[in-house]
C-alpha cells in the first residue's frame, strides 16, 4: 500500500493505482472527459490535472496517468490548476458549443461566452470510443485519422468496417453524443449479415448464446436488451470483455498466445501470406533461458530437425511435425539469437517456412487450446523431473523459472529431458 | 573489404588503411550531399570522370565524392587537394578548364574562386575562408576526408577504433562513466545528459533493451542531421554500437524521415558493410557482443521526432506521444527499456572515446565535473539560414556568441541590412533580438532567453521581417503538425494562431495580447508533450522582445516591417518615377496607371500587394508604406 495526501487528507491505496484513483477514493471531485475506469488512461483532455509535490519538487501532472508514490502531496484545486481548467473548458466549449456536458462545465466555471470563434464539432476527440473498441471489444473498428486540427474519428479507409460488431459500446462511452446508433450503422450490420438472419449484438459479443434478432436491430424495443442493461448497470461490452479472449493465456510460468498454432515439440506456427512463420514457444524459451546460436539447414522433415538451438555446449534439436523448407531467416534472431528467448512470439520469430503439403501441415498443428493443455502437462512433468527426481530448485524467490536449466543439468539428464519434451513426431 | 573477427585483426587492417592514405595525393573532392546533387554535382562528377579518363590521369588523380561540405550557399563546390583549392559554383562546362589549368598546369582559375562578401576579395584556399576557419569542425570536418559509401575510408581516418577499444578494454560501466564525465548533452534539443540517460537504461530491468537514433529532423530550415548521415554514416553507427554495448542492448533502430532518401540509402549501405566486416551483427570483433541495426523510415509527421511518438510509430501505431511519467529508459519501445539519442549525440560518442574526456570538456561552457547539467560541452552543428551572407551548416563550440556566428561565420546580413532577430530551436524555439547578440550559445543561456537549442536550426532575420508574421508562421506550422491528441495543443495552438492571424490581417483587437499570454501559459503548463509545451515560445519571445510591433499592428494598424499585407500600402514616389511603364505591364491586378514619362499611380482598391512592381522598377520608386492607405476602408483590404 502507498500513503499519500490529497489536499492534506491522508489516503492509502494499492501500488499500481493512479493519482486519480486516489483522488476519487478520497471523495474529491475533479472533472474528466477522456477517462473511463475500465479503459487505459489517455491523458488528452488535461482537465484532471493536479499539482503534485514530491521531494520538495512541485509540478503539474494529469492525475489519470500519474502513478501514485509514497509521500506524494496532491493538490487538486490550486489557483494555477483551476485557471488552466477554466481555459481548457473554454476552448472545448468553443469547439463543441452544443454539447450538454460542456455547457454544464462552462456554467460551473462561469464561462458565459467563449473568447473564440465558435465551431460546431460534436466530437471532442477524447478517444473513449477508440479505446473501448480496441481494449474491450478487440474489434479495432474505429480509430483516429489525420492529425492536428484535422484529426477525427474515422473507420478504416472510410469504409464500413467488417470488424464492427454493432455493439454500441462506442455510443455508450461517448461523452458528447457524437457517435449515435443511427440507421447508417444498422445498414452496416445488415451488410455484415448477408445471410439474412440477424444475430443479436449480445450474442456477437459472446454475452449470450446464439440468438436471432426479431426487432430489426431496434434495441430499444427489445426486452432482452432492456433487462440486460438494467441488470448489468453498464454497457454489456464491459461485462463480456470479448477482448480478453485475445489475451495471452498463462499456465504456471508460461504464456500461450491465442492467435497462432503450436506443435507438440513447442514451436509456434502462424500462417502468413501462404507461408508459415515459426518460432519457439514460451516453454522452450524459459526452458533454455538463452540461445547462443541457431543452426538451420534449408530442408526439414519430421525426423530431420528444422534447427538446432545451441546453448553453451548443449544442443536442442527442434522438430516440425511435417516436412518443408526454410525460405526466410529472421535477420534479427540471426544476429541476436537470444531474442527468440526474450521475445519469442513477436520480434524473436525464427523462420518463414513452406510446407511440402500445406493441408496436411495444418492438420498436424495444435490449436491454442490444445497447446495450453500440453504446456500444462509438460509444466507439471518438468517440475516433477527437476525438483523431485533431480533435486534442482527450479523457481527463484519471485516464483519465476530459473533461467539456466541447461547449465544445471548433466549431459545425460539434458538429453533425457529434451527427448521427453521436444520429441519428433513419429 | 575484409572480414575481421577479432580486435588484433581489425587493428592491423586499420594500420594498413591508414598507411595507404597519402597526404600529398592529388584528389578532387566534390561535395555531393542532397544539396550538392540538387545543384548539379552529379553532372560534374560525370564530367570529371570523363576528363580524368581522357587525360589518362587515372593513376595520378582520384575523385572523392563526399557528403555535404557544409557551405551550401556556394554549391556545387569542389576542393582540390593537397592544396585545398576551393572552387565554387562549378558547372560541368568548367571541368575541362579545371583539368587543363589547375590539375595539369597548377594554375588557379580566378573566376571560380570564392568571394568573401565582407571584404569583397577572392579567396583561394578553403582554410582561408572565414566561414570555415572560424568553426570547430570536430565532427563535420570528417565529411571532407571520406567517401560515405566506403567503410575503408572511415576506418582509415581512425573510424571504429573507439568501438574496438570499447569492446576490448572497457566495461559497460566505464563507458557510461566516461560519457557522463564528458558532459555530453542530448543534441536533439532537450539537452538531457547522455551519460545519465545511458546509466538509467543500463540499470533498468529487462532482458531486451533498445537503442534508437532519432533522425526525424523536421524543423523547417534545419538539416544538420542530414549532413551528418549523408557525410559520415559510419560515425553515427559506431556511436550506436558503443552505446548498445554500454547499455546492454542488442537491437538498434534508426528512424530517418522519408524525405531523406539519400541518407536512408547511405545508412543502409553502412549497415551492410559493417555487417560484412564483422563490426555489426553476431559476435562483434570476437567479443561475444551481438548487435543488429534496423532502419525505419518516418512518414513525415513532425511530432514523430518526439521520443514517445517516435517509438509508437516504430511499433506501427499512430505517432502520438504519451505521458512520460514512467521514463522511456524504463518503458519505451514495446514497453521495454529504450535509449533514444539524436544523430549528432551518437556521432559524438566515438570522438569522446578516442580523444578522452579532458579533451572534450575543454570545449564548451560551465563545469560538468560533478554535475552533468553544470554546463554545455563539445560542439553543436547549426543550420545557419535566412538573411545572412554565408548560409550552411556551421559547427561551433558551445559558448560561442550569436554575434560570432551571424557576423563572423555567417558574414553578416545580406545586402548590408540591419540585423533584427535570430530564430533558434526550430518552430518551437524563440526569436532572439539584437540586444542579445552577445548571448553565449549553450543549452541554458538559450533557455533563459526564452528560446532553446532544438535540433540546431538558426534562422536569421533582417529588418524586413515582421515578428508577428514570424510567430504566426510558426504557430501555423505547429497547428498543422500537432498530433491533435491533447486539448491544449490541438485547440490552444489553433486559437493562438487564429488570434495572430487576425492581427496580421488587420483584425487585431484590444485584449488580444492578454489572451495570447493567457493561452501561452496554459498550453505550456498543460500540454502532453514537449511539442505543445514549447509551442508558445515563438509567441512569448516575440511578445517579450518585440512588444511594440504587436502594438503597432493592433493600435496603430500598421505593420512596421512592411510584411502584413492588410496593414501596409504601396505607393509610387513621384520624384524618382520616370514613367517608364514597366510596372504597368507587370502588374497582375492592373492597378497601376499613368501617362508615359509622368509619375504613375497605384489604385489602392485593386492593388493586391504582390510586390511584382517593386521587382520590376529599376528606379526603386515603388515604396511600401506601413499602415493602410487613407482612402481604403478597413473591410476592403485585400488579403
Amino acid at each position: 500500500m502507498i500513503n499519500l495526501t490529497i489536499n492534506g487528507k491522508a489516503v492509502q491505496i494499492e501500488r499500481d493505482k493512479t493519482v486519480l484513483d486516489a483522488i476519487r477514493k478520497a471523495g474529491v471531485d475533479v472533472p474528466t472527459l477522456c477517462y473511463h475506469k475500465d479503459l487505459t488512461g489517455y491523458g488528452s483532455c488535461r482537465l484532471c490535472q493536479v499539482e503534485v509535490t514530491q521531494k520538495g519538487r512541485t509540478r503539474l501532472v494529469v492525475s489519470c496517468l500519474y502513478p501514485v508514490a509514497e509521500g506524494l502531496e496532491v493538490k487538486t484545486h490550486t489557483e494555477r490548476v483551476e485557471k488552466n481548467r477554466r481555459l481548457l473548458v473554454e476552448l472545448l466549449s468553443a469547439r463543441s458549443p452544443d454539447s450538454k456536458v460542456l455547457q454544464k462545465m462552462a456554467k460551473e466555471y462561469k464561462i458565459e461566452k467563449p473568447h473564440f470563434r465558435l465551431k460546431s464539432e460534436k466530437c471532442i476527440l477524447c478517444g473513449l470510443c477508440v479505446r473501448v473498441c480496441s481494449e474491450i471489444l478487440g474489434a479495432n473498428a474505429i480509430g483516429f485519422a489525420g492529425r492536428g486540427t484535422s484529426k477525427k474519428i474515422e473507420v478504416p479507409f472510410k469504409e464500413a468496417p467488417e470488424d464492427c460488431l454493432g455493439c454500441g459500446a462506442c455510443t455508450y462511452v461517448c461523452p458528447t453524443g457524437a457517435i449515435q446508433m443511427e440507421s447508417e450503422a444498422r445498414k452496416r450490420w445488415a451488410l455484415y449479415l448477408s445471410s439474412g438472419d440477424r444475430e443479436c449484438r449480445y450474442s456477437r459479443m459472446g454475452l449470450i448464446s446464439h440468438k436471432v434478432c426479431p426487432n430489426a436491430f431496434q434495441c430499444q424495443r427489445c426486452e432482452v436488451d432492456q433487462r440486460l442493461e438494467e441488470t448489468l448497470g453498464t454497457h454489456p461490452a464491459f461485462v463480456a470483455k470479448p477482448f480478453s479472449k485475445l489475451q495471452p493465456i498463462r499456465i504456471d510460468q508460461f504464456q500461450i498466445q491465442p492467435n497462432r498454432y503450436y506443435t507438440a515439440a513447442h514451436i509456434w506456427v502462424k500462417p502468413l501470406n501462404g507461408k508459415f512463420r515459426v518460432g519457439v514457444d514460451d516453454f522452450t524459451a524459459k526452458f533454455v533461458g538463452r540461445i547462443d546460436n541457431i543452426k538451420a539447414e534449408r530442408a526439414f522433415s519430421n525426423n530431420k530437425p528444422i534447427c538446432e538451438l545451441v546453448i553453451a555446449d548443449r544442443i536442442l534439436p527442434m522438430y516440425m511435425p511435417f516436412s518443408g523448407e526454410v525460405v526466410e531467416i529472421n535477420r534479427l534472431t540471426r544476429s541476436v539469437p537470444s531474442l527468440s528467448v526474450n521475445d519469442p512470439y513477436q520480434q524473436g520469430w525464427l523462420f518463414s517456412i513452406k510446407a511440402d503439403n500445406r493441408e496436411q501441415a495444418l492438420e498436424r498443428l495444435l490449436s491454442p487450446l490444445k497447446a495450453t493443455a500440453l504446456v500444462k502437462q509438460h509444466s507439471e512433468k518438468l517440475h516433477q523431473r527437476l525438483s523431485k527426481e533431480l533435486g534442482i530448485t527450479m523457481t527463484d524467490g519471485a516464483g519465476n523459472l530459473v533461467n539456466n536449466i541447461p547449465a544445471l543439468l548433466k549431459e545425460e539428464e539434458w538429453n533425457t529431458l529434451t527427448r521427453e519434451f521436444f520429441k519428433p513426431m513419429v | 573489404m575484409r572480414q575481421v573477427n577479432n580486435v588484433a585483426a581489425f587493428q592491423s587492417w586499420q594500420d594498413e588503411l591508414m598507411k595507404s592514405r597519402n597526404p600529398n595525393a592529388r584528389i578532387i573532392i566534390i561535395s555531393s550531399g542532397t544539396c550538392g546533387i540538387a545543384n548539379g554535382s552529379k553532372f560534374i562528377i560525370e564530367a570529371l570522370t570523363e576528363q580524368i579518363r581522357k587525360h589518362n590521369l587515372d593513376s595520378q588523380v582520384s575523385l572523392r565524392v563526399t557528403g555535404c561540405l557544409s557551405f551550401c550557399q556556394i554549391e556545387p563546390l569542389i576542393e582540390i587537394q593537397p592544396e585545398s583549392i576551393l572552387y565554387t559554383g562549378v558547372k560541368p562546362e568548367d571541368v575541362p578548364e579545371i583539368m587543363e589549368q589547375t590539375i595539369k598546369n597548377k594554375k588557379i582559375i580566378e573566376r571560380l574562386l570564392y568571394i568573401d562578401p565582407v571584404t569583397g576579395k577572392k579567396v583561394t584556399y578553403a582554410d582561408e575562408i572565414p566561414f570555415y576557419n572560424k568553426q570547430s569542425r570536430i565532427i563535420s570536418g570528417d565529411n571532407l576526408k571520406i567517401d560515405p559509401t566506403k567503410i575503408e575510408d572511415y576506418i582509415s581516418i581512425g573510424g571504429y577504433s573507439a568501438l574496438a577499444k570499447a569492446l576490448s578494454t572497457m566495461k559497460p560501466e566505464a563507458i557510461i562513466d566516461m560519457i557522463k564525465k564528458s558532459g555530453l548533452r542530448g543534441r536533439g534539443g532537450g539537452g538531457f545528459p547522455a551519460g545519465v540517460k545511458w546509466e538509467s537504461c543500463h540499470k533498468a530491468h529487462g532482458d531486451l533493451k533498445y537503442v534508437i537514433c532519432n533522425a526525424d529532423e523536421g524543423d523547417p530550415g534545419a538539416y544538420a542531421n542530414r549532413g551528418l548521415l549523408e557525410g559520415n554514416p559510419h560515425s553515427v553507427l559506431e556511436g550506436m554500437i558503443i552505446g548498445a554495448y554500454a547499455i546492454g542492448s542488442n537491437i538498434g533502430y534508426i528512424y530517418i524521415r522519408d524525405e531523406y532518401p539519400l541518407a536512408v540509402e547511405l545508412f543502409e549501405n553502412a549497415i551492410k558493410q559493417a555487417e560484412e566486416c564483422g563490426l555489426l551483427g553476431r559476435n562483434i570483433l570476437g567479443s561475444g557482443f551481438n548487435f543488429v541495426m534496423n532502419i525505419n523510415r518516418g512518414g513525415g509527421a513532425f511530432v514523430c521526432g518526439e521520443s514517445s511518438a517516435l517509438m509508437a510509430s516504430l511499433e506501427g501505431k499512430i505517432g502520438e506521444p504519451r505521458a512520460k511519467y514512467i521514463h522511456m529508459v524504463e518503458r519505451g519501445l514495446y514497453d521495454r527499456p529504450s535509449c533514444l539519442n539524436n544523430v549528432e549525440t551518437w556521432a559524438n560518442i566515438p570522438l569522446i572515446l578516442n580523444k578522452d574526456v579532458d579533451w572534450f570538456t575543454k570545449i564548451g561552457t560551465g563545469d560538468v565535473t560533478n554535475n552533468p547539467w553544470g554546463g554545455s560541452k563539445g560542439t553543436k552543428i547549426f543550420s545557419l539560414v535566412g538573411k545572412v551572407n554565408n548560409t550552411g551548416l556551421v559547427e561551433v563550440p558551445m559558448g560561442i556568441t550569436l554575434r560570432e556566428i551571424v557576423y563572423g561565420i555567417g558574414g553578416g546580413i545580406r545586402g548590408n541590412k540591419r540585423f533584427k532577430a535570430v530564430q533558434t530551436g526550430g518552430p518551437s524555439g524563440g526569436c532572439i533580438p539584437d540586444k542579445l547578440l552577445d548571448l553565449q550559445v549553450d543549452y541554458d543561456r538559450l533557455t533563459e532567453a526564452g528560446s532553446m537549442m532544438g535540433s540546431g536550426g538558426m534562422i536569421v532575420m533582417d529588418e524586413y521581417g515582421c515578428m508577428v508574421d514570424v510567430a504566426c508562421y510558426f504557430l501555423n506550422f505547429l497547428r498543422e503538425e500537432s498530433c491533435g491528441k491533447c486539448v491544449p495543443c490541438r485547440e490552444g495552438i489553433e486559437r493562438m494562431w487564429e488570434i495572430l492571424n487576425d492581427i496580421c490581417e488587420g483584425r487585431g483587437q484590444k485584449g488580444n495580447i492578454e489572451l495570447l499570454m493567457e493561452l501561452s501559459e496554459m498550453v505550456k503548463d498543460s500540454a502532453l508533450c514537449q511539442l505543445g509545451a514549447t509551442a508558445p515560445n515563438p509567441v512569448l519571445t516575440t511578445l517579450k522582445y518585440f512588444y511594440d510591433e504587436y502594438e503597432a499592428h493592433i493600435k496603430e494598424e500598421k505593420c512596421p516591417a512592411g510584411v502584413c499585407k492588410a496593414l501596409i500600402h504601396y505607393t509610387i514616389d513621384e520624384v524618382s518615377c520616370k514613367g517608364c511603364g514597366a510596372c504597368v505591364k507587370s502588374c497582375p491586378g492592373e492597378a497601376i496607371s499613368g501617362e508615359k514619362k509622368k509619375p504613375h499611380k497605384i489604385d489602392q482598391e485593386r492593388c493586391i500587394k504582390c510586390g511584382v512592381c517593386i521587382d520590376t522598377c529599376k528606379f526603386e520608386s515603388v515604396k511600401i508604406i506601413p499602415g493602410r492607405h487613407p482612402s481604403v476602408k478597413k473591410e476592403l483590404v485585400n488579403v
